[in-house]
């Protein structure tokens, strides 16, 4: 096979050279056998060989597909795994809840003697803590991501826009808020971690639902959340709705304190 | 003719024994079958062009498949696998579209 030459050096010249120097053939130096001449002796060698390529393919198509299946098998157990663990989780939840209402039952037993004021109080700073459920008037904020945004743009929800967004209607006065059924409590923290908006370190999807009771907004507009919400779909495209309403909020999760202790532990330590 | 019939006991030979690929061998497999073909296409070019030779197609075959897994091999040593192994399949597919360019010059005459 001539090499073509190559006066201009163009790319194009340099890929047809290499084309020509890549498939140089093989069987150059034979003579092509004259019509008549007997040519069968020279396929006798070619037989193992092409049962060797053919062996070489189908094992490359079965262990292929065996990695699939494996991969396949392994997804599924995890799967199974994940499914398995969060009805776990849900049983477990059930317990927990059944058992606080049986304390709370204990408590009021035991506290028999309080008067009327010290269990109105009682209530009040549980509900502030949120570890009850809350219901009452409040205002609904639906938001999501503008329509067609990507990952990583400024036109998604971020954690910053929630932050906002909860900080504006606790300046309102609302007493009981919660993020996609996620109640806020003094310890929730709403950050982003990489695509994902944690709350209370657990990951919520869109759209999010913010949920207040209590706002003094109830059942008229209110400037600071409107005005908020009308920036955030001006400069980034956020879709939001907002209802007024009813609202039922889930008792929150409240964690021990890390180092504060009660006056009896402090003085036992 | 009996080439292929050679194919189809491969084949079946490869279902019936089931055989098991070593993991260190699976990331040259793919190659290999790329080489092997190469070689195919090159004895299936000669053969219509009356002038193939047995000895030559075997010899092709293994130091086509034997050159290849070394240079991914090699490659995996030095770090840049993935990409020595694009640069043998790139060349293998030109060489197997090249002969099948000739293979259907003949048949066709197009």
């Amino acid at each position: 096979m001539s090499t073509p030459t190559l006066e201009d050096g163009s790319e194009s010249g340099l890929l047809e050279r290499f084309i020509a120097q890549a498939v140089v053939d093989e069987y150059a130096q034979v003579a092509p056998t004259e019509p008549g001449a007997p040519g069968r002796r020279r396929h006798l060698l070619a037989v193992p060989a092409m049962v060797v390529i053919g062996l070489l393919i189908i094992v490359a198509v079965i262990s292929a597909r065996a990695a699939d299946e494996q991969r396949q098998s392994t997804r599924d157990a995890l799967v199974e795994r994940v499914s398995t663990l969060t009805a776990s989780v849900a049983e477990r939840q059930a317990t927990v809840d059944g058992q606080t209402s049986t304390v709370d039952g204990l408590r009021a037993d035991v506290l028999g003697g309080v008067t009327p004021e010290q269990e109105a109080e009682l209530s009040r700073l549980a509900q502030l803590a949120a570890v009850t459920e809350l219901s009452g008037p409040g205002v609904t904020v639906t938001i999501d991501d503008a329509p067609g945004a990507e990952a990583g743009s400024l036109n998604r929800v971020l954690d910053r826009d929630l932050q906002d967004i909860v900080n504006t209607l606790w300046r309102t006065g609302a007493v009981g808020i919660a993020v996609n059924e996620e109640r806020l409590t003094g310890t929730t923290a709403i950050r982003g971690a990489g695509e994902a908006i944690l709350v209370n370190y657990r990951p919520i999807g869109r759209p999010y639902v913010i949920s207040a009771v209590g706002t003094s907004t109830s059942g008229q507009t209110d400037s600071g959340l409107d005005a908020l919400l009308a920036t955030l779909a001006d400069d980034y495209g956020l879709v939001s709705t907002t209802s007024t309403g009813d609202v039922a909020l889930p008792a929150g999760v409240v964690r021990d304190p890390r180092f504060a202790q009660t006056d009896q532990e402090g003085a036992g330590s | 003719m009996i080439a292929i019939i050679g194919l189809l006991v491969g084949v079946a030979i490869g279902i019936l024994w089931h055989p098991v690929v070593p993991l260190w061998m699976q990331p040259y497999l793919p190659i290999a079958i790329v080489a092997a073909l190469d070689a195919v296409f090159g004895g299936f070019r000669a053969l219509m062009e009356k002038r193939f030779d047995d000895r030559i197609f075997v010899v092709s075959f293994l130091s086509n498949v034997v050159i290849a897994a070394f240079l991914v091999f090699l490659g995996d040593q030095l770090g840049v696998g993935a990409q020595m192994s694009t640069g043998v399949v790139v060349v293998l597919a030109m060489r197997i579209f090249a002969n099948a360019a000739a293979i259907r010059r003949i048949l066709f005459r197009a």
